[in-house]
């Protein structure tokens, strides 16, 4: 997911186009992800509300798709597959079978799960009208990915602003207008669907061809480069300033958690103690991805910027090197 | 003492130990099963290590529990603290006393009851100790002087009184058939059949009083889907995070000994005790003493397999939820419950 975000902004900015395989191999990737992601979400939800039994078995589906990843990259998680330019290993026809094999498998489960999880009431009871956040509340606080869809808004990178193959397989926006933790279980339940949809056509579509750009020159410096991406989470951008000897000069990640880490106020305000966590998990929550770091004078108040060369000092303090 | 001789005395010490021997058994039991259960529902292996089949594993964690480092957080009510795990695990054993588990037979030239104490005012025995259980969770959670556990003791005594309600309630309707408080008359009421296929059993005659009744014991024991008490997404441990090692333990075996005597006191009650259905037990002799202790058990094992079974298919309630569905739904229903009893009584002869 970062890795494509960051890969795409270099290429952005040193004018590399990637060939329509490597492209097509990417979406794959990128919605391999998103089941996972969304499966690993509702065990995690499920626990939250005290239910392991689906904690259990959305990991027991969440595992042929990690068998897929590690079949397609040699990885179960961090797949390690893209290059500035393309990415680094192909999908050859022989596995195509065997891997829509799996996807079906997949498919049907995740039927089943629905079916399983929309007709239990006592979950209904749990998640229905608990941690509303208003479309009007949604905007106003730039929540991002299926947090935001379940509020009614239709925003999707996919679809917005096209990346990788997402022109060429098309992409449904999945909306839920409840408003509510429910919505936004039946909006992650759906993507889930349609990213194994976007797998196979993906999989039919794909053109023969180079998986990898020529990248021979170094990348020019002082280039500026910006991509989004959508993750399973929300919309994550990188952005690039490139320099001398192909390393970057700046680089910098948003991931979509610090911002919708900002509707929790309205979302848990009037309501019960026990229903801040899975309010709080519903969303998805990453807080590795929401570090942030400032120092602030106490006496004074003042915030101070340490410049790059105060911020190389401290590091080689911290780990001892010289 | 009490006119009773050494004989007497032997076979009371007997059943006492037995009745606390076999209990522990099951505790065991239902330790490793809770976890075989769970795996088996979630596609799971289970531990499946210490033992064949993992039958050890209970051991392994008793001796796990004594070798814990014994932590007593220096801000505690120490008294209470100390008492509390007590106050569970007590109440929940002694509750056995009173439940007859088999029929009576004769040896040693004296007749042999299979319950330890035929009290009199047996039901209201229990109602007495379960209430008592109550003390160990909220002084728990008092004593122990942190937020969560605090919160986890308020919410245990708001719903444990809520609910001891409606399973006082749901009986009554029972006690009104049987005429009596003692549970050897309950047990001696439901032999014999009603309209001469089903047994008579207190099931059948009083259904709403039984799901009433099984609903509640959930909250009373505070089992899933009404373990609020204890949620760890939300409270950590509840009453318990304070505690390590053997007094965690205790809270831990009182919890399932509770378990054990609500399941034989549904049984006892609803269930025909240790009636075997279209068996005249007495004819039988000696076979017949094992064939009640026999549907006695298979009936509470029943039981104690719903508690696990249910626990892994549904999820927990919210608090709300909760006090709703025990003041107005449960309460309302056991009234409505004892009134249809009283019409019946009145009308049939």
């Amino acid at each position: 997911m970062h890795s494509t975000a960051y890969c795409q902004a270099v290429e952005q900015a040193a004018e590399i186009t990637v060939p329509a395989r490597g492209r097509y191999i990417r979406t794959i990737l990128l919605e391999l992800e998103r089941i996972q992601s969304h499966l690993l979400w509702l065990g995690i939800a499920g626990h939250i509300i005290g239910f392991d039994t689906v904690l259990m078995q959305a990991w027991r589906i969440r595992e042929p798709v990690m068998w897929l990843c590690e079949k397609i990259t040699g990885n179960r998680k961090l797949l390690g597959m893209n290059l500035v330019g393309g990415v680094r290993r192909d999908i050859p026809q022989e596995i195509h079978a065997e891997l829509l094999q799996v996807l079906a498998g997949i498919d049907k489960e995740c039927k089943k799960v629905l079916d399983a999880i929309t007709t239990d009431t006592t979950l209904f009871m749990r998640c229905e009208n608990v941690g509303r956040i208003s479309a009007a509340d949604a905007v106003a606080l730039s929540l991002l990915g299926p947090t935001a869809r379940a509020s009614g808004i239709g925003r999707d990178i996919r679809v917005d602003h096209p990346y990788a193959a997402y022109a060429e397989v098309g992409c449904q926006v999945i909306v839920e207008t409840g408003e509510d933790i429910w919505s936004r279980v039946v909006v992650r339940m759906k993507e889930t669907l349609e990213a194994v949809r976007i797998i196979r056509d993906c999989l039919a579509l794909m053109p023969k061809g180079s998986i990898m750009a020529d990248v021979t020159d170094r990348i020019p410096a002082g280039r500026i480069g910006l991509s989004s991406v959508e993750a399973p989470r929300g919309e994550t951008h990188h952005f690039v300033i490139t320099g001398e000897d192909s390393r970057p000069y700046r680089w910098k990640a948003r991931a979509p958690t610090f911002q919708n880490l900002q509707g929790i106020p309205v979302m848990v305000q009037g309501e019960n103690i026990a229903d801040v966590p899975i309010g709080l998990g519903s969303m998805d929550p990453c807080f590795s991805c929401t570090e942030r770091w400032e120092t602030v004078d106490l006496r004074s108040g003042r915030v101070r910027v340490y410049s790059k060369a105060e911020l190389q000092e401290l590091c080689r303090k911290r780990y001892s090197i010289r | 003492m009490f006119g009773m001789d050494w004989i007497d005395l032997g076979i009371l010490l007997t059943k006492v130990m037995l009745v606390i021997a076999v209990n522990f058994l099951i505790l065991m039991i239902m330790e490793l099963a809770e976890r075989r259960v769970s795996a088996f529902m979630q596609d799971r292996v289970g531990p499946n290590r210490v033992g064949p089949f993992g039958l050890l594993q209970p051991v392994a964690d008793g001796i796990k529990f004594l070798f814990k480092e014994e932590i007593t957080p220096s801000q505690v009510e120490r008294t209470l603290y100390w008492l509390a795990p007590a106050l569970v695990l007590v109440p929940a054993l002694l509750t056995f006393s009173v439940i007859p588990f088999g029929m009576s037979f004769s040896a040693f030239g004296r007749e042999i009851t299979l319950q330890i104490a035929d009290l009199q005012v047996g039901l209201l025995f229990i109602f007495a100790l379960v209430s008592l259980a109550v003390y160990g969770t909220v002084l728990g959670g008092w004593a122990a002087n942190s937020k969560y556990p605090l919160l986890g003791g308020l919410r245990a005594s708001s719903q444990m009184i809520s609910y001891e309600l409606s399973i006082g309630m749901s009986i009554i309707g029972v006690l009104m058939l049987v005429g009596s408080l003692r549970l050897s008359e309950v047990v001696a009421y439901q032999t014999g059949s009603l309209f001469t296929i089903l047994p008579r059993w207190n099931i059948f005659t009083q259904p709403l009083g039984f799901l009433i009744f099984l609903i509640a014991s959930f909250a009373e024991t505070n089992r899933l889907p009404f373990d609020l008490p204890e949620t760890e997404p939300e409270l950590v441990g509840g009453y318990h995070t304070e505690y390590s090692s053997m007094k965690f333990a205790m809270f831990f075996m009182g919890e399932y000994i509770a378990l054990i005597t609500t399941s034989a006191l549904l049984t006892t009650l609803f269930l025909g005790g240790w009636d075997v259905p279209w068996v005249d037990e007495a004819a039988l002799g000696s076979w017949g003493v094992l064939l009640s202790l026999a549907a006695f058990a298979v009936k509470t094992g029943f039981f104690l397999f719903l508690f696990l079974w249910v626990r892994w298919t549904l999820p927990r309630f919210r608090f709300d939820q909760l006090m709703h569905l025990g003041w107005k739904v449960l309460l309302p229903l056991a009234i409505v419950n004892i009134l249809a009893t009283g019409l019946f009584l009145y009308l049939a002869p």
